[in-house]
């Protein structure tokens, strides 16, 4: 659910890129903060290793349209995808309202990615949350490069489950597909926002669902 | 009184049929059987015991009935034949830690039953589960073959010799097997046709072998079997609780012979089971097997398992066949790999050597690639009862503008989901999108900005042509780039400040440092100071001298050289943030190459 302030009348979405190592979820948020003017998005903020391997998130928000009376900002995460770093992610999923699963289509990296998105639907579960109920599309990152797998077999993979969500194939580092993926997931997410905002804008004492700030 | 004789007779009649249909229904049950024990009885000399055919409709089976009918009727498990097979011919297979520390006596005949045996008739070669082994000669094992243990070991049939299940003493000597009609050819088992009559007439089964024997010699002439391949006919089939099995021609890997001795110990096996039984190697079906090129897989070898013989076949155009349901059942994990034992299994005889030394539970992983190269489309159809979660009407979000946008760039029609990728060679239209604004979400980048603002001043004669598209790559952007927009976009990277790039004898091609005095020194000084460390460093074989930083009080300096450009610039209090200064080392990486400069030099 989104984070709502009533006080400076602003609603947060929290999207989260989500994916195995190196798949390039960092590289979506680069190519996104490079077309956004600098007036609708704040720094990026990614700390990372020498290696330029994402050590603990990367942050871009991002402002944009008026909701309800509302002003909308967008926060965007990534979580690093190195296996060990499992509570840092935990950490990074909380109060989640959107998730883009980052997949690398090389052959050797199906495995991976298979554990990436089920390491999603385990620490999505501690949170008493699932991917049935949690806005999510699926991005099918690196087409450009040679060994790639088909995406019939990754649909297989990871869109397999009984609801069937939408997928791009994108070539993240030159930014094909990267604001369809976005804009796919934000719609997900304020249609679901719209189907719930009598409840959630009903302010602190009108629904239970509502996180103050 | 014609109708009470008329009744009387209908009730025998009556219950004549009704005995009759109850026999008829479990007849099928005993068919085999009975046959052979009908046979039996004429050969071995019993005639005094009736078959079920030869006793009258209406005559129920007794409960006393003779030993042979009850149990064969019933135990099935009882009547399976066995095989005596020397210690010795398979011995030296077994896995030496598994071995209890005392040698036993090779000669030492152990008895298998031929229901877990799978007989290459080809070979003359019998497999069997090492588990199975475990149970029939415990004592030399130092401890009870586990699952992860289990292997297919295979020996020869030569020395061995078939006996009846019930027959509690191992024949005094084992005399070699000779086919039923002729002489076999040199080094191959032959069929004791008449060897052991004796322990033959003693039961149902060992009978029912004989006759399949005698049966198939006559039919085949001179020893051959069907397929006119020489056949050690009391292996050509195996009973088991349904039926018969033909093993002829079969190769079974291990996990199929675990599952048909776990489909036996149950109650029915199915007939897919059955089926699947048929599994061979080379010789498989397509919708069994998947065929496979070994040069793949070994190109994807684990190093671990690697040996110097194996390496020696990396140009080999040999194709083997894995089990299909084995390969399926493990493609939703997105990883393949096949036990060391089954792949083995499926190599060609003359390739098995080079792979024996590898332990048979380790993992050989299968190349994702090669097996889509012959993999069913089936084989991963989604589910059919999928809910499609895409909305129905479209909400304008802040960032439908710039996905239009890139879908105008890359050529995709729609920005929808599983919008088809365009080719490599398509490449962007940087112009037109740094120039295009969006309504009303977020805009464009900084494009705007940068066509407003005036170009730095360029040195004419010393111009350097720059590739805009590789440039785009470096820094992630659409926009079309020439020199002064790539150094003033250096300048911009996270930690710097400005930033400038000039000729190794001081001319200024393009940027600018916060201080002007400061851009005439370092543009004279630094390559200066630089070609002098790289000529110092050269002695310690450090590599290339890419950057050099100078530390001076509160500014920090970092200088970059490649061929006659050298490039400065200029830090914001700190020193270069991860990545960054490998993006300006790539930037004048690509400034050199184009330089009209250089190629003068």
């Amino acid at each position: 659910m989104p984070t709502i302030n009533y006080a400076s009348k602003e609603i947060q979405f929290k999207i989260v890129y989500y994916g195995a190592a190196l798949c390039g979820k960092t590289t979506n948020l680069v190519y996104i903060h490079s077309r956004i003017a600098p007036a609708y998005r704040g720094d990026l903020v990614s700390l990372a290793t020498a290696a330029d391997r994402t050590l603990f998130f990367d942050f871009l928000p991002l402002s944009a349209v008026v909701l309800q009376g509302f002003k909308t900002k967008f926060q965007l995460y990534t979580v690093p995808g190195q296996v060990i770093y499992n509570a840092t992610r935990q950490l990074v999923l909380r109060n989640v309202d959107g998730v883009v699963f980052v997949a690398d289509s090389q052959w050797d990296k199906m495995e991976e990615n298979v554990e990436s998105f089920r390491n999603l639907e385990q620490n999505l579960q501690k949170q008493s949350l699932s991917l049935d109920v949690v806005p999510y599309v699926l991005q099918l990152n690196k087409r450009d490069l040679q060994d790639v797998a088909p995406t019939n077999y990754l649909q297989y993979l990871l869109n397999n489950r009984k609801r069937r969500v939408q997928s791009f194939e994108s070539i993240a580092s030159i930014g094909v597909n990267v604001f369809s993926t976005l804009d796919a997931v934000t719609q997900l997410l304020l249609h679901k926002f719209n189907r719930e905002r009598g409840k959630l804008l009903a302010g602190p004492g009108g629904g239970g669902a509502v996180r103050d700030r | 009184m014609p109708f009470l004789h008329w009744f009387r007779k209908k009730s025998r009649s009556t219950e004549a049929e009704a005995k009759a249909s109850s026999v008829e229904k479990w007849r099928p049950e005993v068919t085999t059987v009975t046959e052979a024990a009908s046979e039996n009885s004429e050969q071995a000399g019993v005639p005094d015991t009736p078959s079920i055919e030869q006793q009258p409709i209406g005559t129920p089976v007794p409960a006393t009935a003779p030993p042979e009918l009850q149990t064969s009727s019933t135990a099935e498990p009882a009547s399976t034949p066995h095989l005596s097979v020397p210690l010795g011919a398979f011995y030296e297979k077994l896995p030496p830690p598994l071995l209890a520390p005392i040698r036993p006596d090779l000669k030492r005949l152990i008895e298998i039953a031929i229901d877990d045996l799978v007989i290459d008739q080809t070979a003359q070669e019998a497999t069997v589960p090492l588990s199975i082994l475990s149970l029939s000669c415990p004592d030399i094992f130092v401890r009870p073959v586990a699952l992860s243990d289990e292997i297919p070991i295979t020996f020869s049939l030569s020395g061995s010799v078939p006996i009846s299940a019930v027959e509690s003493p191992p024949p005094p000597e084992a005399q070699p097997l000779r086919t039923a009609a002729e002489a076999p050819e040199s080094g191959s088992p032959v069929v004791p046709a008449d060897t052991q009559p004796e322990h033959a007439e003693k039961t149902d089964e060992s009978l029912l072998i004989k006759e399949q024997l005698t049966k198939s010699a006559p039919e085949t002439g001179s020893g051959q079997i069907e397929s006119g391949e020489r056949h050690w006919a009391p292996t050509v089939r195996a009973t088991t609780a349904s039926g018969k099995i033909k093993l002829r021609d079969v190769t079974v890997p291990t996990d199929e012979l675990i599952r048909l001795r776990e489909s036996e110990a149950g109650a029915k096996p199915s007939a897919s089971v059955i089926g699947e039984t048929e599994f061979s190697g080379r010789a498989a079906s397509a919708e069994k097997g998947i065929s496979l090129r070994l040069q793949s897989v070994l190109s994807n070898f684990p190093p671990g398992l690697e040996r110097p013989s194996i390496q020696a076949l990396s140009g080999t155009q040999t194709e083997i066949v894995l089990p299909l349901d084995l390969i399926q059942s493990q493609l939703a994990q997105g990883r393949v790999v096949v036990p060391a034992a089954t792949f083995c299994k499926a190599l060609p005889n003359d390739l098995k050597p080079y792979f024996e030394t590898i332990e048979p539970g380790a993992e050989i992983p299968i190349p994702l690639r090669e097996i889509f190269l012959g993999l069913p489309q089936e084989a991963i159809k989604l589910r059919e009862d999928q809910e499609i979660d895409h909305p129905q009407e479209t909400i304008q979000t802040p960032f439908s503008a710039q996905a239009e946008e890139d879908a105008k760039r890359f050529g995709l029609h729609t920005p929808a989901a599983t919008a088809p990728v365009p080719d490599q060679e398509e490449k962007p239209a940087p112009a037109e999108v740094s120039k295009t604004v969006s309504a009303g979400g977020l805009h464009a980048d900084a494009g705007e900005q940068e066509v407003s603002s005036p170009p730095s001043p360029v040195t004419p004669e010393a111009q350097v042509k720059v590739d805009s598209e590789r440039l785009q790559a470096i820094f992630l952007t659409d926009e079309t780039l020439d020199l002064p927009k790539t150094i003033r976009k250096v300048g911009e990277l996270p930690g710097l400040r400005s930033c400038l790039l000039n000729t190794t004898d001081g001319l200024k091609l393009a940027g600018s440092l916060d201080v002007p005095g400061q851009e005439q020194a370092v543009s004279v000084l630094v390559p200066e100071l630089f070609e002098q460390a790289r000529a110092k460093l050269a002695d310690m074989h450090l590599g290339a001298l890419e950057t050099i930083t100078l530390y001076c009080g509160r500014d920090q300096l970092s200088t970059f050289l490649q061929g006659n450009l050298c490039l400065t610039v200029l830090h914001d209090n700190r020193p270069f943030k991860p990545g960054v200064r490998e993006k300006v080392q790539a930037v004048i990486n690509e400034l050199v190459p184009l330089s009209g400069s250089e190629k003068e030099l």
